[in-house]
């Protein structure tokens, strides 16, 4: 999102001469590491816990999972063991691992090792509407349909919230689709606190086209939008992974390269490569 | 013991043996009075002599009697006067053109050898007859990209602002316009630099050995020279190019006394494009423009009086939606002083201000409006006493009152309205220093120096105190916030700079220099992306973030061939640098009220040959330049501590520039560029969170990869109609930049393709070069002069 002002300048530059060429490149991938993909919610919405190794950046084949750990995931007084259910894919059907505040403990053993994480269930708010009104492109002029949803941040500075959307039942995953949100803003160490989220977040669930500009809805259209609460090292660490992700589109202006770094460690401390939290989330859909 | 009598002996030894008396006045053009920065004036008998000084200005005391002065100028006529000196006298001595026939074709019988005879080393110079004439983008002459093609200098790549110095990064170069800073040196990013040609007299480069009396900055000193104007009669210059359509008007105010120089540019992309755009884009803004003026006005008793200015915009805007702007201003006022012939004095007052401005926000409910700046007031008094022709002392000091506002800024969501404006910082930043030109022997020239630099952040704001991070390279924990009082210093600083070069005349045409500076920068630019975007601010050093620091050494061998027609140098240098700033991984550097919790400090080294070859007379002119160098950074928390290359390390480089005049209607120009492609930092491997690709490297490492190699021809041939009037004189520069319609790449990334999937299924991504340049660009410009 904060590269947004560098995007909306260069692309209008790049018209003049630059281009673009697929080209290939020895990725110089010799050392597989183990990955956890644990975003799961406290309510049984998101249960799915997967693990599996990493691959050359350009090997477009499915990933080696790691279908032997044992995963449990405890709140201080339960323990709700995670089975696997093929893929590397380990699943809890449990209704409710825990309640704000609460601290959700995870341990997987894969191997000889033992990997350990642990996840504070932070403060959602509601989600007081969505909206769909007319709006005009500023980069091309074009009229679109667009979604417009309204929360308000907490008062008090430090909350960290994931808005993910989905159109007709997709999530919205792309990249450029995920929307983070620092209090009421994109701008971290702004304290700007409470109140409406800002007008690019509240437009930010609607679907971004190849081309980079938001899809029209269409009569009929459905908008779900999903508010996760999540800590502030996942916030850095889902804001890394997005400015990752998309730093071929800040052109001249790319950030340095860097490895998100995750929460979760083995016994030696090491940290290993993935995330785990655990949301609180709140959810509303309306129809165009 | 020794040299401290050596030294006195030499001050003195002039006066002790015979009567003398001082010669001094400017030397100017003939044509246009604009005085000549850099003239030499010798006396013919013994072959002592001066140069002149940015203002045109030479004082030479020699014993009573008769001699016969020599005055010379690349490009000029020489001339030669006979002067019976039997008291103190004031000679101004105008030069003529050389060739005057062929319009700005230089032609000279004779070359200086100033390369091998002055003290100064690690100089580049180029002159604007010579930048008009370097093929350029789309035909903007243009003073930043010209200089880039001499050796030591280097950019990341096309669009990127800036340059960098022999492994220095854009914010360690000073660059001066008339004496007052320059922020941000570009137009529409890095395209095009906002000087313009019609207003600029003489470029400096100071890549090292750089005197006490520039201050600031570790790696460069470019010092940008304006124009005073015509003295002797109007004139009117202007052009039409691809970009940018330009007008000069310079003339007399009261003739031969004050004149005057007014230069405007504005691109007009915009205004050709707008009939096309559909009715929604009409309100679009995409422009950008300057203004440099400036006057003077000499008095009788040779004092004289500068105000010169600088006022520059880039705009975009998409309607009511979004603006963007930014730009710098810049007044310069001087005065020269003649407290003697001998004490030539110069007063500088300058005003400096760069800023930007963004909105967004169509509707009184939902804005976001915000603006950045850093203003600067300055007093720079600086004294040069011509004690005798083999000893020249110079002394002054600067002081520079800093107002950063990293972020004026008003938010507006639904109709509440939050400031969230970070508070100003204030600085004061000052320097004296004394520095000695000394002939210590007729083959043995010495400049030395001192310079004493101190910063002091102010108060009437808050001072953070930040913990130990949890880990290497992880933001600092906040610890701590005081209150610090108007008037109370936050935190400061103080250097001793030392700087000395010496320059051993092996014979007539060939001399060894050496030279070392050390050199402070207290205001750091935050910039953690590719190339600079305007939007990054300057920071001043406070309890946080150290000044940095460097010092340089430099050897360097010069030889003049062939009667001075050719220039051979070169030179080796080593460069160490602390306290370089960089910043954690996933740092916040706008709007952040903790971004000192996000700076990590480095160090750095660069290390290089460079191998310069000029021929600066005939018909062909022009240069071979070649560069071996490296330059790496260390810092904790980075590479996994280790050194690595940073992002403008180019191995090799090396640069033809060839401007052939065939006739007096032709110029044909060319130049050529290779150089090793810059590293970068690629993944070695994948995964995905939550349906998303990751990239990732598994060691670590920073700038694990290099570009392919740059290169690129450029060629632009001017034609002169063939009969001109006297009084119109048009050209037309018809150019191709890119001939061979190379796709250099700025970058290399990687990326998901634009598919969205599931989580749990696969993900294709590929590999991207990105040039800036994908084809070749033509361009034709007209040119004319109005008299």
């Amino acid at each position: 999102m904060r590269n947004l002002f560098y995007f909306l300048i260069f692309s209008i530059l790049f018209v003049l001469a630059g281009c673009e060429d697929a080209i290939d490149v020895d990725s110089g991938f010799t050392e597989e590491e183990l990955v956890f993909d644990a975003w799961i919610s406290n309510d049984a919405t998101h249960r799915t816990i997967s693990i599996y190794y990493t691959q050359d950046y350009y090997d477009n084949s499915p990933f080696k999972p790691e279908t032997e750990a044992l995963v449990e995931v405890s709140n201080g007084s339960e323990v709700f063991v995670f089975n696997h259910t093929g893929g590397g894919n380990y699943s809890n059907t449990t209704p409710i691992l825990g309640t704000e505040g609460d601290t959700i403990k995870l341990k997987a053993t894969v191997g000889d090792k033992t990997y350990r994480a642990h996840s504070v269930i932070h403060r959602v708010p509601e989600i007081d509407s969505i909206t769909f009104a007319e709006e005009e492109n500023p980069a091309n002029g074009d009229t679109e349909i667009l979604a417009e949803f309204f929360a308000k941040d907490f008062e008090g500075v430090g909350d960290t919230y994931w808005a993910r959307a989905y159109l007709n039942d997709t999530l919205l995953n792309k990249p450029s689709e995920i929307v983070l949100i620092y209090d009421v803003s994109f701008i971290k160490g702004s304290n700007y606190d409470g109140g409406y989220f800002i007008r690019p977040l509240r437009l930010a669930i609607n679907a971004v086209k190849d081309d980079g500009n938001f899809r029209s809805l269409e009569p009929g259209d459905e908008i779900t939008v999903e508010l996760n609460s999540i800590s502030n090292h996942a916030y850095d660490y889902l804001q890394t992974v997005q400015e990752q992700a998309t730093n071929g589109n800040n052109a001249i202006f790319a950030l340095p390269f860097n490895n998100a770094a995750g929460n979760i460690k083995d016994e030696g401390g090491k940290r290993a490569i993935g995330f785990f939290q655990v949301s609180k989330l709140n959810t509303m859909t309306a129809v165009r | 013991m020794k040299s401290i009598y050596l030294f006195c002996l030499l001050f003195l030894s002039s006066q002790a043996f015979s009567q003398e008396y001082t010669i001094n006045g400017t030397i100017s053009d003939a044509e246009n009075g604009e005085s000549l920065i850099g003239a030499s004036v010798l006396d013919a008998a013994t072959g002592s002599g001066t140069t002149t000084n940015v203002y045109g200005y030479y004082s030479l005391t020699l014993p009573a009697g008769e001699h016969e002065l020599i005055v010379s100028y690349l490009g000029y006529t020489e001339s030669r006067v006979v002067i019976d000196l039997d008291e103190n006298k004031k000679l101004d001595i105008d030069l003529a053109v050389e060739g005057q026939q062929i319009e700005e074709i230089v032609v000279t019988a004779k070359q200086e050898d100033r390369a091998v005879k002055e003290v100064q080393m690690s100089v580049n110079r180029l002159d604007i007859k010579t930048i008009k004439r370097v093929p350029s983008l789309l035909g903007e002459q243009d003073v930043i990209k010209s200089i880039q093609l001499l050796p030591g200098v280097t950019t990341i790549g096309e669009g990127a602002a800036g340059f960098n110095v022999r492994g220095g990064s854009i914010d360690q170069n000073l660059v001066l316009l008339d004496e007052a800073p320059v922020y941000n040196s570009s137009h529409l990013f890095g395209f095009f630099s906002v000087f313009n040609p019609d207003a600029v007299k003489d470029v400096q480069l100071y890549k090292g050995g750089i005197p006490a009396r520039f201050g600031g900055r570790l790696s460069s000193i470019l010092d940008v020279r304006m124009k005073e104007g015509n003295v002797k009669d109007y004139e009117v210059n202007g052009g039409i190019g691809t970009i940018f359509s330009r007008l000069s008007v310079e003339g007399p105010i009261i003739k031969d006394k004050a004149s005057f120089i007014v230069a405007g540019r504005r691109s007009y992309i915009d205004l050709l494009a707008k009939p096309f755009l559909s009715e929604g884009l009409k309100k679009s803004v995409l422009n950008f423009y300057d203004l440099t003026a400036k006057a003077n006005y000499k008095f009788d008793s040779g004092d004289q009086f500068f105000v010169s200015g600088y006022f520059g915009r880039d705009n975009f805007g998409f309607g009511d939606a979004a603006g963007f702007n930014w730009g710098n201003q810049t007044i310069t006022t001087r005065y020269n002083h003649l407290f003697s012939e001998k004490i030539f004095a110069n007063f500088t007052a300058y005003y400096s201000n760069y800023d930007y401005k963004i909105n967004f926000g169509e509707t009184a409910q939902d804005v976001f409006d915000w603006s950045a700046k850093i203003k600067n007031f300055s007093f720079k008094p600086e004294v040069t006493y011509y004690i005798n022709p083999n000893n020249k002392v110079r002394f002054g000091g600067q002081s520079i009152l800093y107002e950063f506002q990293p972020a004026n800024a008003v938010a507006v969501t639904e109709g509440v309205e939050t400031d969230i404006s970070l508070d100003i910082q204030r600085a004061l930043e000052s320097g004296i220093f004394i520095e000695n030109e000394l002939n210590i022997t007729s083959a043995i020239k010495a400049n030395y120096g001192l310079r004493y630099s101190h910063f002091a952040y102010l108060g009437g704001r808050n001072k953070y105190l930040y913990g130990e991070a949890a880990e290497l390279g992880n933001e600092k924990p906040l610890t701590g916030v005081e209150y610090v009082e108007k008037g109370d210093v936050i935190s400061s600083y103080g250097n001793l700079e030392p700087r000395a070069g010496i320059n051993i005349e092996l014979d007539n045409q060939s001399s060894m220099k050496l030279s070392y500076n050390r050199t402070a920068q207290y205001i750091h630019l935050l910039s953690n992306t590719t190339a600079s975007t305007p939007l990054d601010i300057w920071t001043p050093s406070t309890n946080n973030i150290k000044p940095q620091k460097a010092d340089q050494v430099a050897v360097g061998y010069f030889r003049n061939l062939q009667d001075n027609e050719y220039e051979l140098s070169t030179e080796f240098y080593y460069k160490w640098m602390q306290d370089i700033v960089d910043y954690i991984d996933g740092s916040d550097l706008i709007l952040n009220e903790y971004v000192e919790g996000q700076i990590l400090p480095g160090e750095g080294r660069a290390y290089g040959t460079e191998l310069l070859l000029r021929k600066v007379e005939g018909r062909l002119t022009g240069w071979v330049g070649y560069t071996l160098s490296r330059t790496e950074r260390k810092v904790p928390g980075i590479n996994n501590n280790e050194w690595y290359p940073s992002r403008y390390d180019k191995t090799h480089e090396f640069n033809i520039t060839g401007i052939y005049d065939i006739n007096d209607r032709f110029t044909l120009s060319t130049n050529f560029i290779y150089a090793t492609g810059t590293p970068g930092t690629l993944p070695t491997s994948r995964y995905t969170q939550q349906g998303v690709l990751v990239p990732h490297n598994t060691d670590g490492r920073r700038n694990n990869f290099r570009l392919p190699a740059y290169h690129r021809m450029d060629v632009s041939l001017t034609i002169n109609p063939k009969k001109s009037n006297k009084r119109w004189k048009g050209e037309w520069v018809i150019g191709i930049y890119n001939v061979y319609n190379r796709r250099n790449a700025f970058t290399i990334y990687t990326k998901q393709y634009n598919e969205r999937v599931s989580p749990g299924e696969t993900i294709n991504s590929e590999a991207i070069r990105l040039s800036v340049v994908g084809n070749f660009i033509p361009s034709i410009s007209y040119n004319f002069k109005f008299k």
